[in-house]
This record gives structure tokens, sequence and C-alpha cells, in this order.
């Protein structure tokens, strides 16, 4: 649990943080958000002193967190930053191993731990652990930042705009990525981003500022069904009923399915959807053709089981389509959905 | 098709070679060391010559070669050219002497022009050879047959060669002087140059104090600050007698390596903070935040990252000092500024050489071993 208390930052005669009182639960995600220069990158870097507030009290897990040495602090609080910041001398495992080797951890238990973390990630560790960073690509090089803030297996994470450097779809990934890591791992985590998007998917509660001070403190669902003022409302923009769709996941309002099989040629179920053997997606019958079978690549015409009914919508747009087949990684057929279901996931909110 | 565009570097190196074979003189006979002598050119000289002009003819054809075929064509041909210029001098040399004992003979413009275009195709071969043993090799063919001759006397006739002889006693021991000074300096210039640049990357007013300071330094002309550096020291050494003791006095070596340091300073002070500045931000603000203290922040982050432009200061600074030790003779610090000013003043051309041609390979091997350990000091992430 992180709990700010009364805090203020003040830079001569301006104030950077205004009286800030905040609880971040424990296991929770926090996303600190705000126009530029509204003092949430401070809040975020108060937390780990990289700068010391003021006045004010932070208390992590019950502690004053000035009662440690500033770098005692922050080897117990982990740190992932936009542009990553990966040591360039250094190779993948020994960026990693960095905070643990702070810590005076044996060799053997820092080499097991960074194996174990580059697995978490998805890299596979013999082909990654003694590459350099400037191999890596930008979301494998967020991936590493990523470990290495989990490398000493903190319980308070600190993001700041970790997923603000790379493409849209690497970031959606990577988002993704991090909400199943989270479901694991349950960490504490503060997270800084301009994205209200990305904010409204990832956060448990977000904490919407404007000049130093907290305008809104919510869940995404209470924000988005009450802003707490015109800022809060014009800031998360006018198609809050949209954005709502971005916190549910396909999955839970598809409706299931395993479609036809291609060699099943009596075509007699409901389902368009064509199958091979193992259940991977290989296209439809059309209707226009005597329910011809179709062929396509299942990365071209699904989503994934895991993506948000948003991102489902978003897709059936631009693919023109009034149902579409909902994906398991690999291709696998889980389900469909409609458009009219993906109008009423809004409604189960 | 194997003829392609010409290499240009060759079809310089190859006419300017030819044209001063022809038109200058290769080597000059002088009566005794000390008067002008009269020049003879390379055909006047015997059959030998005319082989010289046909292998350069062939260079120039080879420069057509496409630069598969011409690299190792070049580089044979290259290393052909300056090891039979060598041969030639020396035999030439010789054989002008004759049985004289007080007569000279100088290396003139036209060998000299052919050692030099010699190196441009050496050069040029290097552009287009690939494999990095391969150029190695080129490099060091010429460079372990040139001392093999010297050291088995094949240029004993010369000139410079006799100076060499005739003061066998002290030549060494000017190079030692001259790299004692150049390496005192350095160490000083390093003692005060590291500190002082670190200070300067950590604070935006002192980068800006020793910055200034220092290049108002460098705009004092060399010699001036040489001279200049006599009355300080003199006074100094007048108050305080015991100093002389200790061997400092108004001139020597006291305020020559005082000079040299001033020199010395500024490019070493400039490496450790272009170093230290060009450490991303992102990575410091990474490892601050990761809970590394300021000093091991310093030495696990800065410093590996920094040391290449540290060194790099180090070399220019190097290279600066091996070259400026040159003036210490001016004012009785010794180094092989002595046979150069001592020539240049009794205008006996070839003592000066025997203190240039010394400097100039300090210089260069100086800045070969300082680049060797720069490379190396790169980390293999940020190669």
């Amino acid at each position: 649990m992180i709990d700010f208390q009364n805090v203020f930052k003040k830079y001569g005669a301006t104030t950077a943080v205004n009286n800030l009182s905040l609880e971040v639960k424990t296991g929770e995600i926090c996303v600190l958000i705000g126009p530029s220069g509204c003092g949430k990158t401070t809040t975020l870097k108060m937390i780990n002193r990289l700068i010391e507030p003021s006045s004010g009290q932070i208390l992590i897990d019950g502690r004053d967190s000035s009662s440690l040495k500033a770098f005692e602090l922050r080897r117990g609080i982990g740190y992932a930053i936009q542009s990553v910041g990966l040591f360039p001398h250094l190779t993948v495992a020994e960026n990693i191993a960095v905070v643990p080797k702070l810590l005076g951890w044996q060799k053997p238990k820092i080499e097991a731990r960074v194996m174990e973390l580059l697995e978490l990630i998805g890299l596979e560790p013999n082909r990654y652990a003694s590459t350099y960073p400037k191999s890596l690509s930008g979301g494998q090089a967020q991936r590493v930042g990523v470990a290495r803030a989990l490398a000493a297996d903190p319980t308070v994470l600190l993001f700041d705009e970790p997923f603000g450097a790379v493409d849209p779809l690497t970031r959606e990934r990577l988002q993704n990525e991090f909400l199943e890591l989270q479901k694991r791992l349950k960490k504490t985590v503060v997270f800084v981003t301009h994205d209200i998007d990305e904010a409204i998917k990832l956060s448990d509660r977000i904490a919407i500022m404007k000049d130093g001070k907290l305008e809104q403190y919510a869940t995404p669902e209470q924000m988005l069904e009450q802003p707490a003022n015109a800022f809060v409302r014009d800031f998360i923009g006018a198609d809050r009923g949209l954005k709502r769709l971005a916190r549910v996941s396909v999955r839970e309002v598809m409706l299931p399915s395993t479609g036809v099989k291609l060699e099943d040629q009596q075509f007699q179920t409901a389902s368009v959807f064509v199958v091979d053997s193992g259940g991977v997606l290989r296209g439809w019958r059309d209707p226009k053709f005597q329910d011809a079978f179709s062929a396509h690549n299942w990365q071209d015409i699904s989503v994934l089981e895991n993506a948000s009914v948003r991102e489902a919508l978003s897709r059936m747009i631009s693919l023109g389509f009034q149902v579409i087949p909902v994906v398991g990684e690999s291709g696998v057929l889980k389900g469909e959905l409609t458009l009219e279901q993906a109008m009423n996931a809004k409604g189960t909110l | 098709m194997i003829l392609t565009n010409p290499n240009r570097i060759a079809i310089l190196g190859c006419l300017l070679a030819i044209s001063s074979l022809v038109l200058l003189p290769f080597l000059e006979l002088k009566a005794n060391r000390l008067v002008a002598g009269t020049g003879k050119g390379l055909l006047e000289l015997g059959a030998a010559g005319w082989w010289l002009l046909g292998l350069l003819v062939l260079v120039g054809l080879s420069a057509f070669l496409k630069p598969r075929f011409r690299a190792p064509v070049l580089a044979i041909l290259g290393n052909l050219v300056f090891i039979a210029s060598v041969i030639l001098i020396g035999a030439a040399a010789s054989s002008l002497l004759g049985s004289s004992t007080l007569a000279r003979v100088s290396i003139a413009p036209a060998a000299w022009l052919i050692l030099v275009s010699s190196s441009f195709l050496i050069f040029a071969a290097l552009n287009d050879l690939e494999n990095i043993w391969l150029k190695r090799l080129t490099l060091s063919v010429g460079i372990l047959v040139f001392l093999a001759i010297l050291l088995t006397g094949g240029l004993s006739s010369l000139s410079v060669i006799r100076e060499y002889q005739t003061r066998l006693d002290t030549f060494w021991l000017e190079v030692g002087r001259h790299l004692g000074l150049a390496f005192l300096a350095l160490l000083t210039s390093s003692l005060f140059g590291l500190p002082l640049g670190f200070w300067a990357a950590r604070s935006k007013g002192f980068e800006g104090l020793i910055l200034g300071f220092s290049s108002l330094l460098q705009t004092i002309p060399s010699l001036a600050l040489l001279a200049l550096l006599i009355t300080p020291f003199s006074a100094l050494v007048r108050a305080f007698p015991v100093l002389e003791s200790f061997g400092i006095r108004g001139i020597g070596f006291a305020p020559a390596i005082t000079a040299l340091t001033v020199y010395g300073l500024l490019p070493i002070a400039r490496g450790v903070l272009n170093g230290l500045k060009a450490v991303p931000e992102t990575a410091l603000e990474a490892g601050r935040g990761m809970g590394m203290t300021p000093n091991q922040l310093f030495s696990g982050v800065e410093l590996p990252l920094a040391l290449g432009l540290i060194l790099n200061g180090i070399r220019t600074s190097a290279v600066q000092l091996v070259g400026l030790s040159t003036l210490s003779s001016l004012i009785g610090a010794g180094g092989l500024g002595v046979f150069i000013f001592g020539g240049l003043g009794s205008a006996a051309n070839d003592l000066v050489l025997l203190g240039a041609i010394p400097v100039l390979v300090l210089a260069v091997l100086t800045d070969a071993g300082f680049r060797t350990l720069e490379q190396a000091s790169i980390p293999k992430g940020c190669r």
C-alpha cells in the first residue's frame, strides 16, 4: 500500500504537487494521468524519492519512506521508465541483474532469477541473456525494462510511461502481457501515462491530476459513469461510451463456438466459421456463393479472446463484419462476437 | 570486364612519383656536411632508375583494374615501389660517396616524393582491401623490410645516418629525455585534467570557467609560454633557493614540464567532459531509480560509458605533447628538439632530420598505441 498524506512539492513560487492525499491499495494498479505539467511524474518520483517532497508524508506498506536511505528505499521498489534506460554496456542478463546485485544476492540465485524473468517476459533465455540492448527491438527492450523492475521481486512497482515509446501495435501487446502478468504477480503498481485509453485499460483506479491537484480518484467505471467535474469529463473525451468497452474483454461477452470442420461437408451447424482438424480458424462459408468455403488467414479476420470489446468493435467496423470470430493465441477458434453482443456489453457495466 | 574507373589516389601517387623522378633531383651530393650540394637525378644514377620507372608505369595501369583485382595488385606494387626506392636510395648513396670520408649524400626532393607516393599507393590498396589481416600484412611488410634494411646498414651512406652515428651517445639520451618529458607532462596533465573535466561535467558554471580558461591558455603561442615561464621560475628559485636542490631552475626541466602540462590539460579535461556528457540521461535516471549510490552510478555506469572519449582526450593530449616536447630544448630541457634546432642553427639539414624523423615516428606510435587502447575500452554493447 502506498499512502500519500498531504504531500506538497514546491519549486520556488510554483507548486508542482498541491496537497495530495491518495491511497494506492495493495495489489492494485493506480494510473496517474493528466495533461503535461499536471504533476503526475513528480508524484511518481516522490514515491522512490528521486524527487523529495517539500512537505507531507508518503507511507509505503505503513512505513514512512523518508525513514530509509534513499538508495535503500529504491532497491525495494521496481522502476521502469519510458525510454527504458537499459545500460548499453551491459548484456540483457546483466541489466536484469542490477538490483539483485546491489542487494548482494548470491550468483546462482541471481542467474536463476534472470532466467526465470526472461521466460516470464517471453524472451528465450538462451538466445537473449547474453545479447546487448542495441540488438533488441523497441518492444523487447521495454519487456527487459519491465523484467529489470521485477528482478528483486519488489512489492511496489513504479512505471513512468513504460509503453510510451513503442508503436501502437506493440504497445497493445505489451499492455495485454502486462495485465496477464499482473493477474499472477499482484503487485502494487503506480503507472504514469498521458494516454487515457491506456489508463482505462490498465487501471484498477485512475488518479486524474491538473495543476498539481487531484481532480478525481476513482475506478475507471466510476470515472466514465460520473466524471467529478467538467475538466475530467473533457479529459476523458466525448466517446466515454466507447471507452468503457475497453474495460470488457471479448472473452466475457462472446458466444462460445468451435465452428465447423473443414472436412465436414454438411455445414449443418449455425456457425459460418470453418476450422481445420486442430480447431484453427481457416475461413468462412460465404452465403453469397451458396455457402462455398472462403479461405483466409486467421490473423486477418479475427480478434484475440483477451482483446477488449472496443478493439473487437473497431476491427468489425474496419472489416465490415456483423459478426467476428474470436480466437486464442494460436488461432484456435474460441467463439463469435456479434455487433449486438458488443453493444450490450456496455449495458452490463 | 576487369577494367573500371581508376583509383584516383593510385593515379595521383603514380603521376607524382613519375614526374618527380624525371624532373627533380633524387639525391644530393655535398663536399662536406655544411656546404650546399649538387642534385643528382635518378636517371643519372644508373639503370636501376629505369626499372623503378617501369614499376611505376605498371602501377598506373593497375589503377584501372576492378577493386577486387586492384587491391592486392596495388598492395604488392606499392610495397615493391617503397622497398625498391629504399634500396635504391641506399645503393645510389653509397656509390655516389665513393671513398670520400668528408662528402655527404642527402635525400633530395624526388626521393622524398617517391617515398610519399608509395605510401599513397599502399593507402589506396588499404581502402579497397576488406580482410583485416591482409590490411595488416600490407601495412607491415614495407615497415619491416625498411627496418631490416636500416638495421643491416643498407642506408648507412646517407648523411642523416652519418649524423646519427657521430651522435650515437647523445641520440638515445635525447630520445629518452623527449619521451620522459612527454610522458611526465601527460601524467601531470592527467592529474589535473581528469578531475577538472569531472568537475566541469558536474557543474555548468565550472564547465564554462574551465573550458574558457584552458582555451585561453591554448591561444598563447607555445614558444612564448615557455619563454614567459622563465621569469617566474627564476624568481621562485631566488626566493626559495632550496628548490634548486630539487633541480628546479629558471630554465630547463621544471618550466618545460609546466608549459607542456598547460597544453596537455585541455584535451584531457574536454575528453572527460564530453565522455561524461555523452552518457545517456535515461541510463542515469534508471540507475538512480534502481538504488545505485552516486559512487556505484559513477563506477558502474558513467565511467564505462565515458571511458572511450576520456581515452580519446588523453590520446590527443599525448600526441600533442610528443610534438610540443620538441620546443623544450629551447629552454634547455633537452629532447629531440636539440638536434632540430641545432641543425637549423648550423644549416645542417640532415641533423634537423635526425630530430624530426624520430619525433614523427614517436607521434605516430603514440597515436596508434592509444588508439588500440581506446578501441579496447569501448564496451562490447556500444561498438
